[in-house]
């Protein structure tokens, strides 16, 4: 009864009920799909992470860990590379030499992480092949040609097929020299990255030290990656010697963002709840003084005045749910929509590009914010309810009746 | 024109409570727009503090190129008149001469890349405050001759004080600098990115090393605040002609300044959903203080009052409200926000060892500062200058006849 009455209530003053219900679903609407963008780019700039060089797992010794030495290799590591891309869950498996060196070129010189790769095994994995911009995948020079980043060739002052000069400690532990030909510059989002990564072939880095075929990184990629956990838990057990991480271990600042990011949505939610309470609790005391004689007569032939309280409470409420849903109903729709199409933002894209994160980006919003949100509005109705509540059941019958709004 | 603007008053406080409730919406609205914005340009404040004399300064004066080559080819002559002239700018707190490089350094059969850095030991000191990352190990002097160096390189490198390493690099026109020496300190940094890099030797001895007598790569200036950059700027450039490149920090770190920027522009479109929402709650206000008083209108307008004055009237009084709301707001944020710029709110828990480990403080800073206040006292206004216009075309559509039966 008191409901029905209450939902009567709030559809008398037409304008005035519409004005507060559109405040709050904009509020929400916007609200709710700005949460889905930030959390969305969150999202792509993990997945570029991830097909630009991390891979889905990596293994690695347990010394390389500590003191990224390239003699710290992992045993029978090619062969191990092998046994690992049998798995049903592992689409495929690159197994990389890293080494810490320096790259000179006439002008100058950096300190870069040298990666060699098997070019057409990193081709499964990641998708480093797709960013070269000029030049060619290790297609086009025959002796040492090397994949460096866009940044890096400005830096060093070097074109393509420039030569450059890789210094580093060899396996042996003597300094060695070795002059390689750009095959190809790439540039992926992150700068970062680009700065700092050269890509040359493993047999070349072999023959330069002298070495065997020595492996230090086994970077798997996985079919799809809800097998995450399950071939984790897997390759922990059969290599319990070695250190096993997903994603996750390898860049925790990611996982920083992602609690930063939750925390300062939630506080930006809060707050555009805090203004809406405003805003409710004026339109409901404005009401509520509209209509001091009726709440009089009410209470003058008998209306308990707990029954007056809860009716103020429940209009409220259901004024405050009743523009949460539909705000809630349009910011899905739009999420589901832009989820599917993605943003462009290109027109950020130099800022964007310095903190790894893609232009093009799909919103998205974990299931829980919803019951989040719901459960916030709910409070805001209820807080907004009270002081315009607590003013009715306060009324003097007497008086108020006599009162002419 | 006085005989307005008192009706108008007196109309305001006629019915005290319903001026009072449109007043504290706007009230709140300055409050929140406020928060919002010093929180955000507080952390921005923060980062480049930060960065700022974490390590690279707030200007750097470098010889022509030397930015992009980072070649010690590119270094330029330390002249002392020069540094003279730099301090006495006005708000140049500090100028820090550095000698920077690249180099292997080695112990034992591990071999790294790392920062080599030439500097004062005492400016260095004053600016980054390197004295107190020290963890082992003495401070460098003016003229010592051995390394200070990061815990993350010393632990890769498995060297404690008293062993020698080898510096292994390229010095002053192609000159091959090599050098043993031996390590006097230990500084720990928390930012990763320096702690596994950075090697410290006394100015003196890094310009004997690189065969670069008196020769420096970078000039790192401080200044004593941010917001004068530009005029610092302006003139330590008069003090240098074109073979020099004078850079400020956002020329330095373009990377914090974009990310600063597009922090920024999803904080303004936040800001906007906040103004929405505000601009909704006083625009229902108004209305509703509008309609409560068709009968009033009705009434005046029979008795021969012009619509026009009446619009005037009722525009003043929005204006009146609007002010009371603003001023009211900014009066109660000044206090709130200068106490939140002195106590920033602490982090606790799993995030601020997060931070921690990141080097930062695990605080949210504010910013207490008068664009601040401006901005948002400008923004509110207006909005609520918006919604005043509700009212005249009330008035202006309303029919007495019906206005008086209400």
């Amino acid at each position: 009864m008191l409901l029905n009455l209450a939902w009567k209530n709030i559809w008398r003053n037409k304008k005035r009920s519409l004005i507060i219900i559109t405040a709050i679903t904009l509020g929400l609407w916007s609200g709710l799909f700005s949460v889905a963008v930030m959390i969305g780019s969150w999202d792509t700039t993990v997945n570029s992470t991830i097909d630009r060089n991390l891979s889905h797992i990596q293994i690695h010794t347990k010394e390389f860990k500590d003191e990224s030495l390239t003699s710290h290799y992992i045993p029978d590591g090619n062969k191990l590379a092998d046994e690992i891309s049998n798995l049903k869950e592992v689409k495929d498996v690159t197994a990389r030499v890293l080494i810490e060196g320096m790259a000179s070129s006439p002008n100058s010189s950096r300190g870069v992480n040298i990666i060699g790769v098997d070019p057409s095994r990193e081709k499964n994995v990641t998708t480093i092949a797709d960013y070269i911009t000029q030049g060619e995948y290790f297609n086009g020079i025959k002796r040492n040609p090397i994949l460096v980043g866009e940044k890096l060739a400005d830096k060093l002052g070097l074109k393509l097929r420039s030569k450059l000069v890789l210094s580093f400690q060899s396996i042996d532990t003597t300094l060695t020299y070795a002059a390689f030909r750009i095959v190809g510059i790439y540039k992926t989002e992150s700068s970062m990255f680009d700065g700092s990564n050269v890509f040359v072939r493993k047999s070349d880095l072999y023959k330069t030290m002298n070495s065997d075929p020595i492996v230090n990184e086994i970077a798997i990629r996985l079919n799809s990656s809800e097998d995450l956990d399950s071939t984790l838990t897997i390759l922990k057990e059969n290599y319990s010697s070695l250190v096993v991480e997903t994603w996750k271990d390898l860049a925790p600042e990611l996982e920083m963002m992602y609690e930063f990011l939750i925390i300062e949505m939630q506080i930006f939610l809060a707050i555009i709840m805090a203004a809406l309470l405003f805003g409710i609790t004026n339109t409901m005391l404005m009401s509520v003084l509209d209509r001091v004689r009726e709440f009089g007569v009410l209470i003058a032939v008998g209306m308990k005045r707990v029954r007056v309280f809860f009716l103020i409470m429940i209009e409220t409420i259901l004024l405050s749910l009743f523009g949460g849903i539909i705000g809630m109903v349009l910011g899905t729709f739009t999420i589901w929509y832009f989820s599917d199409k993605g943003i462009d933002l290109s027109l950020f894209s130099e800022g964007l590009s310095a903190w790894g994160m893609p232009t093009i980006l799909y919103p998205i919003l974990p299931l829980y914010f919803y019951g989040v949100l719901t459960i916030m509005i709910v409070v805001t109705g209820i807080l907004a309810a009270i002081y315009p509540s607590i003013k009715t059941i306060k009324l003097r019958p007497a008086d108020a009746i006599r009162t002419y709004g | 024109m006085k005989t307005y603007l008192q009706l108008a008053w007196r109309n305001l406080w006629r019915n005290k409570r319903r001026t009072l409730i449109a007043s504290a919406s706007i009230f709140f609205a300055v409050i929140f727009a406020l928060l919002m914005r010093s929180m955000q340009e507080g952390s921005y404040d923060y980062m480049v503090d930060a960065s700022v004399s974490m390590y690279t300064g707030y200007i750097q004066v470098h010889a022509k190129e030397y930015w992009d080559k980072r070649s010690i080819d590119k270094s330029m002559e330390l002249s002392l008149t020069r540094i003279d002239k730099i301090d006495s700018v006005k708000h140049v707190t500090l100028v820090t001469p550095r000698l920077e490089s690249f180099s292997l350094i080695s112990y034992g059969n591990v071999t790294k890349v790392a920062s080599i850095v030439g500097i004062h030991p005492e400016l260095e000191n004053k600016m980054t405050d390197l004295k107190n990352k020290l963890i082992s190990g003495k401070y460098l002097t003016e003229k010592a001759r051995g390394v200070m160096i990061a815990e993350g390189l010393a632990t890769l490198l498995k060297i404690e004080i008293g062993d020698s390493v080898v510096l292994y690099g390229q010095g002053y026109h192609g000159v091959t600098a090599a050098a043993q020496v031996e390590v006097e300190g230990i500084v720990k940094f928390t930012l990763p990115a320096l702690n596994k890099t950075m090697v410290y030797l006394s100015l003196d001895y890094s310009q004997w090393l690189y065969a670069a007598p008196n020769r420096v790569t970078t000039l790192s200036i401080m200044i004593d605040e941010a917001k004068k950059i530009n005029e610092v700027h302006a003139a330590v450039s008069n003090l240098f002609d074109e073979k020099y490149e004078v850079m400020m920090w956002s020329e330095l770190m373009p990377e914090l300044v974009q990310s600063i920027e597009v922090d920024n522009a999803g904080g303004i479109i936040m800001l906007g959903i906040l103004y929405v929402v505000i601009g909704f709650g006083i625009f229902g206000t108004v209305m509703m203080m509008t309609a409560e008083r068709t009968r009033e209108f009705g009434i005046l307008i029979s008795i021969g009052m012009k619509k026009w004055r009446l619009s005037y009237v009722s525009f003043l009084e929005s204006l009146f409200l609007s002010f009371i709301g603003v001023l009211a707001g900014i009066i109660v944020s000044i206090p709130i926000l200068y106490y939140l710029k002195q106590n920033p709110i602490p982090l606790t828990g799993e995030m601020a060892d997060v931070m921690l480990k990141f080097g930062l403080d695990p605080i949210i800073p504010f910013r207490f500062a008068a664009n601040i206040f401006v901005d948002q006292f400008l923004t509110v206004l207006v909005i609520a200058m918006i919604s005043a216009l509700y009212p005249l075309s009330y008035i202006r559509k309303l029919n007495p006849v019906k206005a008086m039966k209400k």
